[in-house]
């Protein structure tokens, strides 16, 4: 287990299968989750907090963009990626600047752009 | 020169043996009188001088001594005749000689003189000198006599015409040409009376032209005498005498039949030959597909109007320009296969090609092209003609179809999915569901006898990709789904998408998800017949007219136009129009009317705008016109240019509506795939690997038991005891029965659905394995209602009485996940559960928000209160 998989990690998902499911990958990869939620305001909480160093965003919360937390994320200069089953196209701008995952996603794909995020300290800009 | 006649009267007056011969010398003619037996009585001084003897001399001499000697005979004849006869006067013609041997010729005009009793005793004769007349006379006849030469060896029909236009003579050959065999009977009729009516005025015209003394020319159509069809090229020339006066007409006639039908055959012919290739030139111009031509250097020879269309450049300016300069997008691909072409000679057929134009830039479209090598006779490629057709509109259906995946959904709607387990060592089919056997028609003891290899009933041109697939999962441990077709039992195929993983702790082993794609092409062909509806009913709607008064630059239009456009006026300046146009679109309608007026070649036009209202509003429009001829009140030919105009905006919405759906419908199905995949990898977590196939399956089809719902509501709730009643559907007997359900009717979110909706899958499931509903005795108990209150709950609880005794699991399933914290985070709520002694019980409480889309119109009525 290396330094990186004690990095935080906030999963933003609006589908408890789903956010279930990403969170057993991460846990069985060694991360820790910080924190699960669906929902806007407790995602932009968690970050006002600092309680997380990478986050997992879902594009669509329940038919609610997920920009605003992208724009904290930014802000905040936290890296993070987009779990999506839209078309980089049909995302808002906040959100194309960083890595996508387009659902359905394989475990490998996830951790791999994970470490990449984490290893490479970026915080946003990834083609 | 005529005698006096006033003398000679007087002369014959006094017919007496004492004639005065005063006369005689004064007279300016030569004269004579001569007696009855040829002696000379009296001779002027003329007659002297005209026959060159002394006046002493001549007495002496009688009249024949001057007769040549060849016309004496004659003369004695007609002299005696003369006498003998009861005839006063007399006239001939005859030689004479002169003293010195000359010969002249004279005319001798004789009168019998009578004395007093009636004898004739003498008779007096004026001779004139008429040499020079015979000399012309015999040259005109020696000329004439030369002309009917020429007239007889000319090829041609020529006539000899006198001044009244009636014929004279006509050559042999011309009777020949007119099929005449014989022109005696013909001579003396009117030439003009041989031709047709039509023709007859030209002849009058010529001859009276003839007898002013010039020729005239002319070619007409006249059919022999047999009736043979001819053409001639008739020359009129008038024979002229001394003074210019016309005596005669010739009329030469050449038959130019051969030439007449070959220069009408020619016309014919250059008609034929244009009108041929006007009709290429517009079948060229305006076939809906692009046609061109390039040179060697890869620059446009020709282009007709729909590639220069598609290309968004006017035609003329492609002339000469490269195809870099035109499309630089494409200009390479399209150089390397003219290259070949050039190189091989050989046609390179429908070949996809893909870029931008100026037409709509930056937006990717698609055509189908097919290039052919130009060759000269003698073989070499001098340029490659290109046909192009547009197909990027289907492509765009078919890829957003494909991509939607909007066939995941239908499969789940109707519960069709197959899944099939593999062994990647063996390359068999291990096991496989009962929708697989229907899909394939392969049967469970097929698969026992292991008799199902993956590979081979995966058609040929299929065998890569699933190669390429197995390798994937071998790789990765799954692979994304895909297209393809396996054999039925049958021999048929049957078009599917397959998606598969394999097992964490037996990495040659796995499942595929598999779905029939048979019903596709039957979806495909729905959404073109609703298209097309949707069109024809657009068809029938009302158009605003419009027409444009060229002088005044100004638009005229009728009301509907008028509120289309949303303006008052009656007309409007074209200019104010165009500004109303989306400035966007302005460059495209401005470039479409103004083809469409090219004065040298209009032609309709069609197009899609958006104009922007006062308001600020968008509307879309369908545009269409073209330039007519039309009469105008005061009956002069003018040009308008006119057309209609639609609101089709409803039309555009739907379509972006139908886009944006499509976008939707791909969002939620790979959300789907997604729900699947968590499901099939967390069922994979625990439980025994032999009954992983059944537990997986139950789930899903949980899930699409759900999804069945969603879609049935839109998406926009569920009712609760539905979605109970289709979660339990498996245990149906026992409904009513064994399972009592109750609560107040409620819709929820479809977030809330998906988690109560698994959550009751996995409970009844238990319950029927090792809780109340293992055996007769027991019973459920499902109970939901709100409690009102500062924060109104929500609860639904599952409790479980008479069942045997349970325990709390030793280890945290999926099972559990999905009753538990699962269920939780949907409904953003908390989870009570209890091992009981009667039984298992279940509680989710929840805040209403989040969890209730709709209560029944009875409590809808207390909120409102």
């Amino acid at each position: 287990m290396t330094i990186e998989n004690y990095k935080r990690i906030l999963i933003v998902e609006d589908e408890p299968l789903l956010a279930m499911d990403l969170e057993f990958v991460l846990l069985d990869a060694g991360y820790k989750v910080t924190g699960i939620t669906g929902k806007v305001e407790k995602a932009i909480q968690y970050i006002e907090e600092g309680l997380c160093d990478v986050a997992i965003l879902d594009a669509n919360l329940a038919g609610v963009s997920s920009e605003p937390i992208a724009d904290k994320l930014l802000a905040s200069n936290l890296p993070f990626m987009v779990l999506s089953g839209y078309l980089t196209e049909q995302l808002p701008k906040a959100l194309r600047s960083v890595p996508l995952v387009s659902k359905p996603w394989q475990p490998t794909q996830i951790l791999k752009t994970l470490s990449l995020l984490i290893d490479a300290q970026i915080p946003n800009k990834i083609n | 020169m005529r005698p006096p006649k006033v003398h000679l009267k007087k002369l014959l007056l006094t017919s007496d043996k004492n004639i005065n011969y005063d006369f005689f010398d004064i007279a300016p003619i030569p004269m004579v009188c001569v007696g009855l037996g040829g002696e000379l009585i009296k001779v002027n001084k003329d007659f002297c001088a005209l026959t060159g003897y002394g006046a002493s001399e001549i007495l002496k001499m009688k009249a024949s001594d001057f007769n040549h000697v060849d016309d004496s005979n004659y003369v004695r004849k007609i002299i005696t005749g003369f006498l003998q006869s009861e005839e006063v006067a007399h006239q001939h013609e005859q030689r004479y000689v002169q003293k010195d041997g000359t010969n002249i010729w004279v005319v001798v005009k004789a009168r019998k003189i009578f004395n007093d009793i009636g004898d004739n005793v003498c008779f007096i004769a004026v001779v004139q000198d008429v040499t020079d007349q015979k000399a012309l006379e015999k040259t005109l006849l020696e000329s004439e006599a030369y002309n009917y030469s020429i007239i007889e060896s000319s090829p041609d029909c020529l006539k000899v015409i006198d001044v009244q236009g009636r014929l004279e003579h006509m050559n042999a050959n011309g009777c020949k040409l007119m099929e005449i065999d014989d022109f005696q009977p013909m001579k003396g009729l009117e030439w003009r009376s041989l031709w047709p009516s039509e023709v007859a005025e030209i002849i009058s015209t010529s001859i009276a032209t003839a007898r002013s003394g010039k020729e005239s020319r002319f070619e007409a159509f006249c059919a022999t005498k047999k009736g043979t069809p001819k053409w001639w090229d008739v020359v009129v020339t008038p024979t002229l005498d001394l003074n210019g006066q016309c005596v005669r007409i010739i009329a030469s006639s050449r038959d130019i039949t051969n030439r007449k039908n070959y220069e009408e055959e020619l016309i014919a012919t250059k008609k034929e030959r244009q009108r041929g290739i006007a009709e290429l030139q517009m079948i060229y111009n305006h076939a809906p597909i692009g046609l061109t031509q390039l040179s060697r250097d890869y620059r446009y020879v020709r282009i007709n109007e729909r590639l220069a269309e598609i290309n968004g450049v006017h035609p003329a300016f492609h002339i000469g320009r490269t195809v870099r300069e035109i499309v630089p997008d494409m200009a390479e691909e399209v150089e390397k296969i003219c290259e070949y072409i050039f190189e091989t000679g050989e046609s390179i057929i429908e070949k996809e090609i893909q870029g931008t134009t100026k037409l709509k830039p930056g937006i990717k479209r698609i055509w189908i092209a097919s290039y052919f090598p130009m060759k000269t006779d003698g073989g070499s490629v001098i340029g490659v003609g290109l046909v192009v057709r547009e197909v990027t509109e289907q492509r765009g259906i078919e890829k957003a179809l494909r991509t939607s995946e909007a066939r995941l959904r239908r499969v789940f709607e109707s519960n069709v999915i197959g899944m099939i387990r593999w062994d990647l060592d063996e390359g068999l089919i291990t096991d496989a569901n009962d929708e697989f056997f229907r899909m394939t028609g392969y049967t469970h003891d097929d698969v026992k006898c292991g008799k199902i290899n993956f590979q081979e009933i995966t058609p040929p041109e299929w065998r890569e990709r699933n190669t390429q697939g197995v390798a994937t999962i071998r790789k990765q441990g799954s692979a994304s789904p895909y297209e393809k077709e396996y054999f039925r039992k049958d021999g048929t195929r049957v078009p599917l998408i397959i998606a598969g993983a394999c097992f964490e702790d037996s990495p040659s082993e796995g499942i595929s998800i598999i779905i029939d794609l048979s019903s596709q092409k039957r979806a495909e062909a729905q959404l073109r017949t609703s298209k097309q509806r949707l069109e024809l009913a657009l068809d029938s709607a009302a158009l605003g007219f419009w027409n444009v008064d060229i002088e005044k630059n100004t638009l005229v239009y009728n009301a509907r136009f008028s509120s289309i456009y949303n303006i008052n006026k009656k007309q409007t300046k074209l200019e104010d129009v165009l500004s109303l146009i989306h400035p966007e679109d302005q460059a495209r309608v401005l470039y479409a009317t103004t083809e469409s007026m090219r004065a040298k070649n209009p032609k309709p036009y069609e197009i899609e705008y958006r104009i922007k209202l006062l308001d600020g509003s968008i509307r879309w429009v369908f545009a269409s016109g073209c330039v007519n001829k039309v009469y105008n009140e005061e009956g002069d030919l003018i040009t308008s240019f006119d057309g209609t105009v639609a609101d089709i905006t409803t039309r555009k919405q739907a379509e972006d509506h139908i886009f944006f759906l499509m976008g939707e419908i791909n969002h939620r199905s790979k959300n789907l795939l997604s729900i699947v995949q968590a499901v099939a990898r967390q069922t994979a977590r625990t439980g025994d690997p032999q009954t992983y196939m059944t537990r997986l399956s139950e789930r899903i089809a949980a899930l699409a038991a759900n999804q069945d719902l969603l879609v049935k509501n839109q998406w926009k709730g569920i009712d609760l005891a539905d979605l109970i009643n289709s979660q339990l559907s498996p245990f149906k007997d026992m409904l009513g029965e064994q399972i009592k359900v109750r609560g107040t009717p409620v819709q929820i979110t479809s977030a809330a659905a998906q988690g109560i909706g698994l959550a009751l899958h996995e409970l009844a499931t238990n319950a029927t394995k090792y809780g109340a509903l293992i055996s007769n005795e027991g019973e459920v108990n499902i109970f939901w209602e709100i409690v009102e209150g500062d924060q109104p709950t929500f609860s639904i609880s599952w409790e479980e009485i008479g069942g045997p005794e349970v325990q709390a699991p030793s280890h945290q399933g999926f099972g559990q996940m999905v009753i538990g914290p699962m269920a939780e985070a949907a409904v953003d709520g908390s989870v009570e559960m209890d091992y009981r002694q009667g039984g298992f019980y279940w509680k989710l409480s929840a805040p209403i928000k989040g969890v209730i889309e709709k209560r029944s119109v009875h409590l809808l009525r207390m909120d409102g209160q």
